[in-house]
């Protein structure tokens, strides 16, 4: 009785061990993948904050090459 | 009818006499950033947020013999000098506009130089970004004025110090 119980647990454990392990180790890879996206995100969204504030710098100069007087004008 | 003029009159006799267009220009938009209702729209310009309606105001002001402007020679350039005259202050006490703690602001801002006042409203331009992203913003647009990392940490102080004294 206990040997045939012993049988039925080896038989479907193991798979059932590895089904779960590999499910673990992709949820896992899956994370690091995420992250790896959001970090990439990150570096986008202040890449493009750098872009715009030189943007506006040079916006700013344009308007002030254009219109010299205006400079005096608002003091 | 004149409510927006009156309410520009109002911050001028507080303050008792403004130096400055870009001092008077800054003084309004930190008022009106903070809590107070002056309805001009603002966007940056060269020494930060500027406003075009509120240029025009002043010269209506001027023109219909409310405000005072003294035009004098100070080294390269002009300054600019408002107080309110006395068909001004007539007009005022008419048409009296509710603006509570209005003078203690005011005075306190008036105290500042313009160069400061510049950096604050700069600072509150760009309200909406973290510290660091704020003090990129003013090392790049504003390179010409040499601010440091400790007249920034300043100037958020002194927002807040203004921030006290409306609440």
């Amino acid at each position: 009785m206990i040997v045939g119980a012993l049988s039925v647990i080896l038989a479907f454990g193991i798979p059932i061990t590895a089904i779960i392990t590999s499910h673990i180790q992709k949820q896992t890879k899956m994370q690091q993948e995420m992250l790896k996206d959001q970090l990439e995100l990150e570096k986008l969204k202040h890449e493009n904050y750098l872009i715009e504030t030189e943007k506006m710098r040079l916006e700013l100069e344009k308007i002030r090459l254009e219109n010299p007087k205006d400079e005096i004008k608002l003091m | 009818m004149l409510n927006d003029h009156a309410k520009l009159m109002q911050a001028i006799r507080v303050s008792g006499e403004i130096v400055g267009r870009k001092k008077l220009q800054k003084m309004i938009y930190i008022a009106k950033k903070i809590s107070f209702p002056f309805q001009e729209r603002f966007q940056f310009h060269f020494y930060g947020p500027y406003s075009e309606e509120l240029t025009l105001r002043v010269e209506e002001l001027c023109n219909m013999g409310f405000l005072h402007e003294v035009k004098e020679k100070k080294g390269g350039y002009f300054q600019y000098r408002y107080t309110l005259t006395d068909s001004g202050l007539e007009f005022l006490s008419d048409n009296e506009v509710d603006m509570p703690h209005l003078e203690e602001f005011f005075s306190d801002m008036n105290d500042q130089n313009a160069r400061f006042l510049e950096l604050v409203s700069t600072i509150l331009y760009f309200d909406n970004l973290p510290k660091e992203e704020v003090a990129t913003k003013v090392f790049t647009l504003k390179s010409s004025q040499r601010y440091t990392e400790a007249e920034i940490d300043e100037a958020y102080q002194y927002i807040e110090t203004l921030k006290g004294k409306v609440q």
